[in-house]
Order: C-alpha cells, then sequence, then structure tokens
C-alpha cells in the first residue's frame, strides 16, 4: 500500500523515461532548478540524474559523486580527448605543470617542483598563488576558472547544457578578461570584436571561430607560446602557426594574416626582453642583498622556501615592493602588451601593454636605485667590501649561467687587481 | 742508537738543584742545555718565550723564576691548561669544578691581572702574537636521550671584555657520552691561525644511527665557513696551524705527523710519532722526542721524556729522569711578521676563498703577489 503514492507520483511527471528513472530523485528535486534545466538541456528524455550522480545518495551528499570530465567522457570521448590536450585539461596545474614530455624544456624548470631525487611533486597543487589563499578565496577565486580542467559545467553549466550558451563568447569571458589576461576586452574592442557586437555570429569572427572550430575542444590548437609568452619548440611553433593561419584565411588572405602575426611574434619577444632586464635588476639587487625584505627574512615561498621566485610561480603577497612593481610589470602589463597585439587591439597593445611595461621598468629601475644607495652600494664594486659583494653578484650570475667560464674568470681577476692594488 | 751521542753538557745548577746528571742527546754542541731541577711528578710545564719562568702545575700553581729561583704559589688549585703569552709577559691558567670554568691571568711576578669563570671545561688555551688569549671551552648537556654538546671559544681582548664564538653545537647519542664520561671535553680541541682568521678545530659528531665520528674542521672567523679536512680517532689526534696558516700538522695519534695544505689535501711532510709541538716559525718540530728541522733531526732525546716548546719556540724545557732541563740556541728565529693592510688585505683574499668566491689557484696567485 505504501508503493500507491509513489506510483502516483511518478504518473504526475514527464517526460516518461527521466520520470521511471529519476523517481526516487524526484520525489525531493522534483522542483528544484537543476530538474528543470535537466528537462529542457539536450540531454531531456536521455539522461536521468543517478546517469551522472549515480545512485549512491550518501556519497552525493558528501560530494563524493562529482561530475567531472570522466563522467562527461563516457559519450563525450572525442570532446573529452581534446580538452585533455589543450590548455584547459591543464587548468589545475596552471603556473607549472609537468614539463617532462615537452620539447626543448629547460631541465632547470624540475626543481621547480621536485626536489632533487625525488620524483614525488612537492605539492600536489601547483600554483604557490592557490596554496596562500584562504580556502575561500582559493574557491571562488581560484577555482571557478581553474576547475575547467576537470569540470565540463565550467563553460556548459551544470544541468541545461545548452550549445547556445558555449556558443556565445561571453562563456570564455568569464575567466579570459582581467589584468592579467584580458584576451576577452581586446577582443571585445577590436575591429573583431567590433564586427561581432554589430553583426554577430556567423558573420564576425568570436573566440569560438578562431580557438574552437568547429567545436574542437582543442582551445590550444593555433598558439605559438604558453601563457608565459616563452616561445614553444621552433617544430612545434611552426604547426602550430599554419593551423592558426588556417582559420584565418577564411576570411583573409594568408600571406596578410601570417605578417599581422609575425608582427604580434616581435611585440612579444620585444616585451619578453623588457621584461628580463627587470627580473635582472630584481635578481642583483637580491644577490647584494638590497631587497627589503630579501627573501631569506620574509614569509617563506611555499613551494621554492627562502629562494627569490620571479617566474611562473612568482607571488602578488609577502614580496617587497620592487617586485610588486615587476608583478604588475610582467604579469599584466606585459601580458596585456602580446594578448593584445594577437587580437589586433591597438590600445591594448600600446597604452594598456606597452607603455605601462616602460613605465613599470622605470620605476623598476629607481626603485632599484634607491635600493643601492640605501644599502651603501650606489657606486658598486669600486672599492672596500663593495669586490666582495661584486664578487657573490658574479659568481650567482655564473651559477645562473648568464656569465661564461672565461668571462667569470676575467671578471674575477680584475676585482682581485682592485683588492691587490 | 750509533748516531747517538752521549755528551755531558754546560749548564748552570739553580740553587735547589745540587745532582749533575747528563742529557744525552744527539750534536750536543750545537746546543745550549741547561739543568734546572729535579721533578718527582710529570705535571703540567710551560716556560715563558724569555726561557727564563716556569711555571707548572700538579695539586697547585707555581711559578719559578730560573734566575734568581724565586718561586711563587699563584693558586691553590690543580690547574689543567697553562700558556704563556708570546712576549712572555702573562701566564693563563684554568682550573675545573663541577661544571665551571675558571680563567686566571697573572704577570711575571705572579699577580693576577685577570679572572672570570664560566659554564664548561677548557680543553685548551692560546694566545695570538698581538696579546689576545682565546679559550677552548666544551660545556655539556645531558638529556635522557643524548648529551647536548657546545663548542666555543672565549676572547680576552687582553683588556676586560671577553667574547664567544660558537662553533658547534650537537646530540650525541647516550652510549658515546657514556664511553667518553669524563674526557667527553678532550674531544674538542682547537688551533688559532697565525692570521687570527681562521680555526682549526674538532667536533664530535655522533647522532643516532651513526658511527660516531670526530672530525677535523678549518673555520674561518669571519664568514664561518667551514671546510672539513680530516676524520680522526674520538681522543687522540690534533691539528695544528703552520705558521703560513696555509696548511697544518695534522696526528691521527697513530704514529704519523703530516704537514698537509689544506686546500689541496697534499702532504707537504712527514714525520713519525704522535705527540708534537713547533716553533711559531714552522721550522723546528718536536715529535716523539726528536727534535727537527724541516725533515732534519736535529736533537733526539732519550726516551720516556717529556717536553714542551716555549711560546716563541726558543726554548726546548724537558722533563727525563727525574729532572728537568732547558734546551736552547737551536737557531729558532722570529716570526715573519706581515704589516696592518697587507695583513687585511691577506685576510681578505682567505675570507674570499672561504665563500668560494676565488678559486684556490686564483687565492695563491693573489697572495703571492700581495707577500712579494
Amino acid at each position: 500500500m505504501k508503493l500507491i503514492p509513489f506510483f502516483l507520483f511518478l504518473l504526475l511527471v514527464s517526460p516518461a523515461q527521466a520520470s521511471e528513472r529519476d523517481g526516487d530523485c524526484l520525489v525531493c528535486h522534483q522542483q528544484s532548478a537543476a530538474e528543470r534545466q535537466l528537462q529542457t538541456s539536450a540531454h531531456s528524455g536521455d539522461l536521468g540524474c543517478a546517469d551522472c550522480h549515480g545512485s549512491d545518495h550518501d556519497a552525493i551528499d558528501r560530494g563524493d559523486s562529482y561530475v567531472g570530465v570522466d563522467v562527461c567522457g563516457r559519450c563525450h570521448q572525442q570532446q573529452l580527448e581534446e580538452h585533455r590536450k589543450s590548455r584547459h585539461g591543464m587548468g589545475l596545474h596552471a603556473g607549472w605543470g609537468c614539463t617532462r614530455n615537452v620539447p626543448g624544456r629547460d631541465k632547470q624548470e624540475c626543481r621547480f617542483c621536485h626536489r632533487e631525487g625525488d620524483t614525488q611533486p612537492i605539492s600536489t597543487v601547483q600554483c604557490a598563488r592557490f596554496i596562500k589563499q584562504s580556502s575561500e578565496m582559493g574557491q571562488i577565486g581560484c577555482n571557478r576558472c581553474h576547475m575547467i580542467e576537470n569540470s565540463c559545467a565550467g563553460c556548459h553549466t551544470n544541468h541545461r547544457t545548452d550549445a547556445r550558451i558555449v556558443k556565445d563568447p561571453r562563456v570564455c569571458a568569464k575567466c579570459h578578461m582581467g589584468p592579467d589576461h584580458p584576451q576577452w576586452e581586446a577582443w571585445q574592442t577590436s575591429q573583431h570584436g567590433t564586427l561581432y557586437n554589430a553583426l554577430g555570429a556567423p558573420d564576425a569572427p568570436d573566440c569560438q571561430l578562431c580557438h574552437m572550430p568547429q567545436g574542437s575542444h582543442d582551445v590550444s590548437g593555433g598558439l605559438t607560446a604558453p601563457p608565459s609568452g616563452k616561445p614553444y619548440a621552433q617544430q612545434k611553433a611552426t604547426d602550430q602557426r599554419q593551423i592558426m593561419l588556417d582559420r584565418c584565411q577564411e576570411c583573409h588572405v594568408r600571406g596578410f594574416a601570417a605578417r599581422e602575426l609575425q608582427n604580434a611574434d616581435a611585440v612579444r619577444l620585444q616585451t619578453l626582453e623588457l621584461v628580463d632586464q627587470a627580473r635582472a635588476i630584481i635578481r642583483d639587487l637580491d644577490d647584494r642583498g638590497l631587497l627589503d625584505p630579501q627573501p631569506t627574512k620574509r614569509l617563506e615561498h611555499p613551494q621554492r622556501g627562502k629562494e627569490l621566485v620571479l617566474d611562473g610561480a612568482m607571488l602578488y603577497e609577502d614580496i617587497s615592493h620592487i617586485e610588486s612593481l615587476f608583478f604588475r610589470l610582467n604579469k599584466y602589463a606585459a601580458a596585456k602588451t602580446f594578448k593584445g597585439a594577437y587580437h589586433q587591439n591597438p590600445d591594448y597593445t600600446h597604452w594598456y601593454g606597452n607603455a605601462e611595461v616602460k613605465l613599470l621598468l622605470n620605476d623598476i629601475r629607481g626603485e632599484a636605485s634607491r635600493l643601492r644607495e640605501r644599502g651603501g652600494q650606489g657606486r658598486v664594486g669600486v672599492n672596500g667590501e663593495m669586490d666582495e659583494k661584486a664578487l657573490e653578484v658574479l659568481q650567482r650570475r655564473h651559477q645562473r649561467g648568464e656569465l661564461g667560464d672565461s668571462e667569470y674568470a676575467e671578471k674575477k681577476r680584475l676585482i682581485l687587481e682592485q683588492i691587490l692594488q | 742508537m750509533n748516531k747517538l751521542l752521549v755528551c755531558l753538557l754546560s749548564f748552570l745548577l739553580t740553587g735547589c738543584v745540587a745532582a749533575i746528571v747528563p742529557l744525552p742527546v744527539l750534536d750536543a754542541e750545537r746546543f745550549s742545555i741547561r739543568q734546572l731541577l729535579p721533578v718527582d711528578k710529570i705535571g703540567l710545564m710551560a716556560i715563558s718565550a724569555d726561557g727564563r719562568m716556569l711555571a707548572w702545575s700538579d695539586s697547585d700553581l707555581e711559578l719559578f723564576d730560573i734566575e734568581s729561583s724565586q718561586r711563587h704559589s699563584l693558586l691553590n688549585a690543580r690547574a689543567e691548561t697553562l700558556r704563556w703569552s708570546f712576549d712572555g709577559a702573562l701566564l693563563a691558567a684554568t682550573t675545573y669544578m663541577d661544571g665551571e670554568s675558571h680563567l686566571y691571568v697573572y704577570d711575571r711576578s705572579g699577580v693576577a691581572v685577570f679572572d672570570t669563570h664560566f659554564a664548561g671545561r677548557v680543553g685548551r688555551l692560546q694566545w695570538s702574537h698581538t696579546g689576545q688569549l682565546t679559550a677552548g671551552v666544551l660545556s655539556a648537556r645531558k638529556f635522557s636521550f643524548g648529551t647536548h654538546i657546545k663548542g666555543q671559544l672565549l676572547s680576552w681582548d687582553g683588556r676586560w671584555r671577553m667574547t664567544k664564538i660558537p662553533l658547534f653545537e650537537t646530540t650525541i647519542k647516550p652510549t658515546t657520552a657514556a664511553q667518553l664520561a669524563d674526557r667527553l671535553y678532550e674531544t674538542f680541541d682547537f688551533d688559532l691561525s697565525p692570521l687570527e682568521d681562521e680555526v682549526l678545530y674538532t667536533r664530535l659528531y655522533a647522532p643516532p644511527a651513526f658511527a660516531a665520528t670526530r672530525y677535523l674542521v678549518l673555520h674561518n672567523l669571519q664568514t664561518g665557513e667551514e671546510k672539513q679536512i680530516a676524520s680522526l680517532p674520538m681522543l687522540v689526534g690534533k691539528g695544528r696551524l703552520a705558521a703560513d696558516g696555509e696548511s697544518a700538522y695534522v696526528t691521527d695519534g697513530k704514529g704519523q705527523i703530516t704537514l698537509q695544505d689544506l686546500w689541496s689535501t697534499r702532504i707537504l711532510q712527514q714525520w713519525t710519532g704522535t705527540r708534537f709541538d713547533y716553533d711559531p716559525r714552522s721550522e723546528w718540530l718536536i715529535a716523539d722526542g726528536g727534535l727537527y728541522q724541516g725533515q732534519q733531526l736535529q736533537v733526539q732525546l732519550p726516551p720516556k721524556s717529556f717536553f714542551r716548546l716555549s711560546s716563541g719556540g726558543h726554548f726546548l724545557l724537558v722533563s727525563w729522569n727525574r729532572q728537568l732541563y732547558l734546551l736552547s740556541d737551536y737557531s729558532a728565529g722570529e716570526r715573519t711578521k706581515i704589516g696592518g693592510v697587507r695583513m687585511k688585505k691577506l685576510q681578505k683574499l682567505r675570507r674570499l676563498r672561504s665563500r668560494g668566491l676565488i678559486e684556490q689557484a686564483e687565492y695563491l696567485q693573489a697572495r703571492e703577489r700581495l707577500l712579494q
């Protein structure tokens, strides 16, 4: 007799297939937004709650039956494969993923994540900036974007999964905007974006048209450099460039597109040179013990301890003022410059990007002078204890490979001459 | 023994000595040998740089003026270490009781000019050529899991200031501490470089699950940088820095004494013996009764004799057959002094080398130019 109300309930819900499978769930979740969205989705009638969430309600309550990419991949295998080989497939490893199999990788990179002789990474979460945050900040400020490695819903939304959503470029804007990588803003205010705003798809290029042609989930196809801007190995870069040019060619003459992208390449490399100049200034100050505070006298970097970190694992907190300037230069201004250039946006390339890079480089130089003066090293390497400091700096530069053996020996010889005089 | 000449020597009798007992030595006519006084028992002894003031300690500490035969009782306690300053003006001595050491400094008339006390036990005293006194002090604290030991240098500036220079701290396992017992402090030994910027010392390393080891370590006092020179047995073996500060006499207590280059570990000279002393110019070395000039044996003391060089190296105090002798005039020259500016530059070069900022070859080249 107890089953009668249940059967009556099942007769009331539709469509019939979903109702049959989701009966137990709908007892409580019939009025939920999730259920309503599912009924209007492409999965309506084909999938029930348990198909994705499983039938162990306790596990669902505990959060143990998260619908990750593997669940979707059971049916959408090709999309999952494309996703995994793209940068979206490395979302949780942003900062430094394991580069063991990357052609032309720098072996020095291993130590970013591994202690010498240890194959286990120092941390399973490979982003130092994430590690520094509260769990709440990490959840909202980091994972809402970086979860994309294991979440189709990051773009497709949880239950509606309507193609209209993911074909709208605004779906990308959730993450691909802001000071560190303003692809959305750069595109939207470029000529491509203007055309899109006026004409809409498919008559104007949007994110999906260039980065996800024919619905490909390999969003990195056609890119010739990782987010840091350092170029891929030559062959890979050449192959990827051809892929992008094939896409450009749908609207542009190939030669024109190639020149535009080559100009953007040049801007990127010029910008990286400026970044390297700024980085060298700060390394030099660190070598001389002039940063305020020095890495040895501040909270340790969660992955690298008391080391000065100026690469992708750099923090924006618990650092010195001059490092803050560098962070803005590298992470914000430089990124705006070359992302602006690749998205054909003059203002992002120049005023938000290039001009800011150069102004910040000026600030860094000025701050470095102030720190040297304050540390009594206004005239470095001239006499007194400065020659010892100069030797220290030379040694560190030699250890970093910035000075060859003979150049290092010659510079040391000159300093020893000064000491003996 | 065919080369051993038994000679009767010219000597002066002190007021308290009546018997004439010859000291049998090789080539005796080249030296002056003076018989001082009879001794019943060998205790701690030290002779001043001018060979005139003798200090010794058995159950108490006494000072004896060889020329005037005056005796001063300095302390009614047994001294553990005794050392005359290089100019022979001051005598330093330490005593130990209940975990605390006392340091006393006397002038030649026996007046105490400085005294202090501190925790730990002094293993060695050393005067620098500039008049600074350094004591090597080992303090120990016993716990259930092991004994925590701390080795440090205490330096007296010759006036009123004492400075502590910590060298090491470690915890040794209970079994090692129990084996060493009261001789634990003997594991710590040190020698200050003639340039006063480096120290060669021994440190015990005996954590759980590791074999106990005693390392001979070169420590730069300006940078704190260290370089391991050798491993030595627990209670025997020591290192002494030679006059150039670049090499060291090292004995492992097993019958070999070597003069080693500290930076290349090359053996420069070698002698047979376990106990040794040498003059500040590193010209003369006495090893197990053989007085050598370089590697050439000049004087062979009779078996079972005990010896001690004066701080300047010009006098050799010998105890044999219950008699005390003073051997001199064996041409120990004066130490080569390096002037202030050159000394500072040399110390700087050594500091740079200790930090690995210059290579040994670069250092040697620069040093040679500096000392030209």
